[in-house]
């Protein structure tokens, strides 16, 4: 009587559980476990909320690093960071701290909180520019910042060689929006063309620095993390500014990557003060190193604008998958998404799972996602 | 309100360094995730520590 392949096998080397398999077949691992920091690991990070902007026209410095007890508190804030299982931290030096004059630097804190790092096994992706700058250099109107800055990052990446992930200038858009176009931070101006000099400074910083740090780790991982912005509009047609809005949220890493700028934008960049000669410098080439787009989404980066001209958030009508996917398929650089929380504690569970789902949905649709933040990892005191 | 003091929401830990729910959620997240690769089979395509080079999208 024949017998069918099957219970040959069988019987020969049993139910399963073959030799050989669990090298990534039926008896391989399923993804299951803490994070291992391996070079294939998928990146699961926190970060500790570094922001320095002034405000009240340079008198008055917001340090979050300060007003968290971070200062204070550091061994243990790292701890805490290794205990959950978490190998990567995204960590904004306090520039203004570490950052005393040309060439001149305090590096104290930097190094006591690096050596822990190190020691912990904490892989920092070092946070260079975190909303503000020192007071010796004003704001981000300063056309010496980013030369300057090149110097800096060069000193960082001198004094700290193992270091290999950066951002150099975190969230452009978001700095140069709040600093100069909606009057809040640094230098605290309202036109649009103190904007754009705002937006020209950090990306020229963050390529000039970027340079820096390739030069002196030519394997360097730079991670810019970006606002991921959408404006809805609540009228039937859609008006001039908020289109053109939902153009410029796009400047920053166009300048930063080399991507022409569409039309409307180019007209409104030469109106504003974007030279030929700024424009072509910036168009010469991408930064060097790996390049990863980080895209930062909070509920509020999406907001609706009303009838009545009032807006609101239009929080999850995109969401960070659907924005996310216009900043990939623009740029076509690998993603992380690099911060999200919710300011309403019941609901930071289901909106960190509702992250996490978008992250898995851009996995599944082929886009290369390399890392999740939640951001951050101490509730601010504001 | 300006997205600055929006984005200031939940940390994973309060000031006094005490664990938020969402602490136990990042925790659940890790442990059932938390060894996937960046890519698919990514440990064929190891984060490499050969210097940068190609300028080219491709």
């Amino acid at each position: 009587m024949a017998q069918d392949f099957l219970s040959i096998v069988k019987r020969a080397l049993g139910d399963g559980g073959y030799a050989g398999d669990q090298h990534g077949g039926a008896g391989g691992t399923d993804g299951k476990g803490l994070p291992t920091g391996k070079p294939s690991n998928f990146m699961f990070a926190t970060g500790i909320e570094c922001s320095n902007p002034t405000i009240d026209h340079g008198r008055t410095r917001r340090d979050q690093l300060l007003e968290c007890g971070h200062y204070q508190r550091w061994r243990e804030d790292l701890r805490l960071t290794v205990d959950l299982g978490l190998k990567v931290l995204r960590y904004g030096l306090p520039i203004h701290v570490t950052w005393l004059g040309p060439q001149k630097y305090d590096w104290e804190f930097a190094d006591l909180v690096l050596a822990e790092m190190q020691r912990l096994g904490i892989v920092p992706i070092l946070d260079l520019c975190h909303f503000g700058v020192p007071d010796w250099i004003g704001n981000f109107q300063n056309p010496e910042f980013p030369l300057l800055f090149r110097g800096y990052c060069d000193a960082v990446a001198e004094r700290y060689p193992w270091v290999r992930f950066y951002t150099p200038v975190n969230e452009i858009y978001v700095t140069a929006r709040l600093s100069a176009k909606d009057g809040i931070w640094n230098e605290q101006a309202k036109d649009d063309r103190s904007y754009l000099t705002a937006i020209k400074h950090c990306a020229a910083a963050s390529i000039l620095g970027n340079q820096a740090i390739a030069e002196r780790r030519p394997d360097c991982i730079i991670i810019q993390s970006e606002s991921a912005e959408y404006t809805h509009e609540a009228h039937a047609t859609v008006s001039d500014e908020i289109r053109l809005k939902n153009k410029q949220r796009f400047i920053p890493l166009d300048l930063l990557y080399a991507y022409p700028f569409d039309a409307e934008v180019d007209h409104w960049a030469a109106d504003n003060g974007l030279t030929r000669e700024q424009y072509d410098w910036f168009m010469a080439g991408e930064p060097p190193g790996y390049q990863i787009m980080g895209n930062d989404y909070y509920g509020r980066n999406e907001m609706i604008l009303k009838p009545d001209g009032g807006m609101c958030p239009a929080e999850d009508v995109l969401g960070w998958y659907n924005i996310t996917r216009a900043y990939y398929d623009r740029y076509r650089k690998p993603v992380m998404h690099t911060e999200t929380n919710v300011a309403d504690n019941d609901a930071a569970p289901t909106w960190l799972w509702k992250q996490w789902m978008n992250v898995l949905k851009m996995r599944r649709d082929n886009v290369p996602v390399l890392g999740f933040t939640w951001y951050r990892s101490l509730r601010s005191r504001s | 309100m300006c997205r600055f003091w929006a984005s200031l929401g939940t940390g994973l830990y309060d000031l006094d360094r005490k664990p938020r729910p969402v602490a136990d959620t990042y925790r659940m997240l890790l442990e059932e995730f938390g060894q996937i690769t960046i890519v698919p089979h990514g440990e064929m395509f190891e984060t490499t520590s050969m210097p940068a080079t190609l300028k080219i999208d491709v």
